[in-house]
């Protein structure tokens, strides 16, 4: 049920992606960057908040007024300014919020990345907390209305005997005091928000914090359109001796007070409450056994740091090794460390490791970082009995990973298929070897360029290919033999299509040249770069 | 084919701001229809003392060391707080408000919304803040008059022990 939910989801953003991709290209889809978006829109709501303060009034009688300055007196800068602040918070929530959808929908969140999933939670919460605190400032009659039932909904907890509704009784009840203790609020959360936000990527490398220049200026340049189109104004002043009865209520903030009026605030209650615990408990639900974590071999490992790098939870760093001389040969150099609460198995350190490596001397293929569960000797005897399999007139191998297209639908003569954890683990020296051991041709694919599930899996292929990053793709690997095609899971059309284009340009080219029978062993310094 | 996706991004970044821009002020909400009025009903009444003093009898005090023997016994606790109103005639809403404090030793707060169409009413309203009281302690009679949208408030003064109307 809840991966039927989940699927569907994940189709849906998959469908507009593509849409977007087309529109956009890949590095700008605005889809492949709501959490840089949601960081962006902050940025905007920081700047037109603080000049808006420069005007406002904290006190109960002036608030008003001094917001209708804004408005309509410096309606070019100060106006302007303040229809940034709440459309650019607005976006916020709509950015954030289809950023947590999607990130549920693709199953981001399991092991141990939940860290990020559960810091998102109490950034969720302040976001909506700023946003209603904010329209309280204003105090025209919406934030009467929202200072009246917010109040009354805490009441409606047992635990404060003296209802925080009485202070908005009538005008007189309501003090500077309490006015200025909500500015402070609505000043205070941002900055506890702020620190959330930097706490919420720190496990993510590389993370993408800000959004690429031409989507800001895009996002910025809309804004200030929708500004000037359709100014933020203010209902009339509040007066707590007269009912409001329409309000231009802004949903993507106040959509829960309705509901008060509909249901009890008990209702609500249990709403706001359940939800959030549900949202606490999806990293564990289904529990599942978390898949063992990257083990590093001490006599293979040289302490070269490509791996630290190129993790992108940041789990693996380099230590001193201890144990001395009993060490092995890199006794003197430094060796590198799983962190075992980072980790989520996705197998890319040994794709970064140069000491994995298929051409050895000895019997068996070793590298100095792995997965226990799915390690490099199975690569390479799946490798090998792929090989084998491929009886058609042009043999295509074709490295795949389990989040992209299901690998077992492409399988026939011509192809034979690999699926990894994420293409990302692969070492380039398997394609040389693919290559060498009878393959025509080594295709690559995984998730689409930009929505790698393990988020820089297909980037890194993509450069050791290109010869952007170690561990390179030696140069004698023939380009024209290697292809690579980054496709969702609901692009197995387009990836028929591309690997047969693939097959047919291979048969026009001359056979491999680079064969079987060149020598097996390639020395250390070409798969080091 | 730039072209295309530069009209592309300008449909998609129309879009955006017609989703923000809409739903930051549309659909309008009616929270109370125009002919709607409010009775707020908020106090907070201390009941009285639930039982009076009594002076100790002679044993009880024997019982107690000798430094706490004070002459009388006067329990904290303090009666609920009733309120009755009617409108017209007929009940509308009353309450038994038990008093706040751990020990029940402090006021009974209310705060309770009453919706009413705009119009003239005859209002009745009475409170009895001890157990033992027959009847109410506090009573108001009369007509009130509420327009479009006016919030009533009715308190209620512990001093001068009458119903407030603002
Ligand atoms: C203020 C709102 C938020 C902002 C600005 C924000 C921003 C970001 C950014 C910049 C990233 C890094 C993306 C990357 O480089 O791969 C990220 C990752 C993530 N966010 Fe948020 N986020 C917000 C709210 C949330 C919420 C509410 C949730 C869910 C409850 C959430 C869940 C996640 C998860 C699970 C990841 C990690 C994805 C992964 O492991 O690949 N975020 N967020
Ligand atoms: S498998 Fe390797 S690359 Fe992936 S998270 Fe674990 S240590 Fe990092
Ligand atoms: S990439 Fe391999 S050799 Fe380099 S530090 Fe990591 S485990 Fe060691």
């Amino acid at each position: 049920m809840l991966k039927l939910f989940q699927d569907t989801g994940h189709r849906a953003f998959l469908f507009a992606d593509r849409l977007a991709n087309v529109i956009f290209g890949p590095k700008w889809n605005p889809l492949y960057h709501l959490g840089t978006l949601a960081f962006f829109f902050f940025y905007i709501v920081l700047v037109s908040g603080i000049y808006i303060y420069i005007f406002y009034d904290t006190s109960v009688v002036n608030a008003y007024t001094s917001v209708e300055y804004m408005t309509h007196e410096q309606w070019y800068l100060a106006g302007v300014m303040r229809s940034l602040h709440r459309y650019a918070s607005d976006a916020m929530v709509a950015t954030m919020v289809l950023h947590l959808l999607r990130g549920f929908f693709s199953g981001r969140y399991h092991g141990a990345r939940w860290f990020s999933w559960t810091t998102g939670i109490p950034m969720l919460v302040m976001v909506f907390a700023i946003g209603i605190t904010g329209y309280w400032l204003v105090w025209d009659q919406l934030g009467q209305f929202i200072a009246v039932r917010t109040s009354e909904w805490i009441d409606w907890l047992p635990i404060i005997a003296e209802p925080t509704a009485r202070n908005f009784l009538t005008n007189t009840s309501i003090t500077d005091l309490f006015f200025r203790l909500l500015v402070v609020t609505h000043l205070g959360l941002p900055l506890m928000l702020l620190g959330l936000m930097l706490l919420h990527v720190t496990r993510l490398n590389y993370a993408k914090i800000n959004p690429p220049a031409g989507l800001a200026i895009g996002c910025t340049a809309a804004l200030v359109v929708l500004s000037l189109v359709k100014p933020a104004v203010s209902h009339e002043a509040a007066d707590l001796s007269t009912l409001p009865t329409q309000l231009n209520l802004d949903w993507f903030y106040l959509f829960i007070y309705p509901l008060m009026d509909r249901w009890s605030m008990g209702t609500v209650w249990a709403l706001v409450g359940g939800g959030l615990l549900l949202l606490v408990l999806i990293p564990w639900m289904p529990p599942k056994r978390r898949e063992p974590v990257a083990v590093v071999y001490a006599d293979d490992c040289s302490g070269c740091n490509l791996c630290v790098v190129d993790c992108p939870y940041e789990a693996i760093r380099l230590e001193a090794r201890t144990g001395g001389a009993s060490a092995g040969r890199y006794q003197h150099l430094p060796i590198a460390v799983v962190d075992e609460s980072k980790c989520v198995s996705c197998g890319i350190c040994t794709g970064s490791c140069p000491s994995s490596t298929p051409f050895r001397q000895t019997d068996e293929v070793r590298t100095g970082i792995d997965m226990p569960h799915k390690n490099i000797q199975d690569l390479h005897a799946a490798t090998r009995e792929a090989l084998a399999k491929l009886t058609g007139q042009t043999k295509v191998l074709v490295y795949g990973c389990d989040h992209g297209v299901e690998m077992s639908k492409l399988m026939q003569a011509e192809v034979a298929m690999i699926s990894l954890p994420c293409t990302g683990a692969l070492p380039p020296s398997f394609i040389v070897y693919a290559l060498r051991h009878g393959a025509d041709g080594v295709f690559l694919t995984g998730c689409r360029s930009g929505d790698c599930f393990h988020r820089l899996g297909n980037d890194w292929v993509d450069q050791r290919v290109t010869h952007h990053r170690k561990p390179y793709l030696k140069r004698s690997a023939p380009r024209q033999r290697v292809r690579r095609y980054w496709a969702a899971a609901s692009d197995h059309k387009q990836l028929v299509n591309e690997i047969e284009s693939f097959c047919q340009s291979l048969r026009d080219i001359s056979p491999p040249s680079v064969k079987a029978e060149a020598q097996d062993v390639v020395p250390d310094s070409e798969t080091r770069g | 084919m730039k072209i295309f996706q530069y009209l592309g991004q300008a449909f998609w970044y129309l879009l955006f701001i017609a989703f923000i821009g809409y739903f930051s002020t549309s659909p309008a909400y009616t929270f109370m229809e125009p002919d709607q009025a409010l009775i707020k009903l908020a106090f907070n009444h201390a009941g009285k003392l639930k039982l009076p003093c009594r002076e100790f009898t002679a044993e009880e005090l024997a019982a107690k060391p000798k430094q706490m023997r004070i002459k009388f016994d006067c329990p904290r606790e303090r009666s609920p707080v009733y309120v009755i109103m009617k409108v017209d005639g007929k009940p509308f809403f009353d309450k038994v408000i038990s008093p706040s404090g751990l020990a029940k030793d402090l006021s009974s707060p209310l705060y309770e919304r009453i919706p009413l169409k705009a119009g003239q009413y005859h209002l009745y309203l009475g409170m009895r803040d001890h157990i033992d009281t027959e009847g109410l302690d506090y009573e108001f009679e009369g007509t009130i008059t509420l327009a479009a949208s006016q919030i009533l408030v009715i308190g209620f003064d512990s001093d001068l022990k009458e119903f407030t109307f603002e």
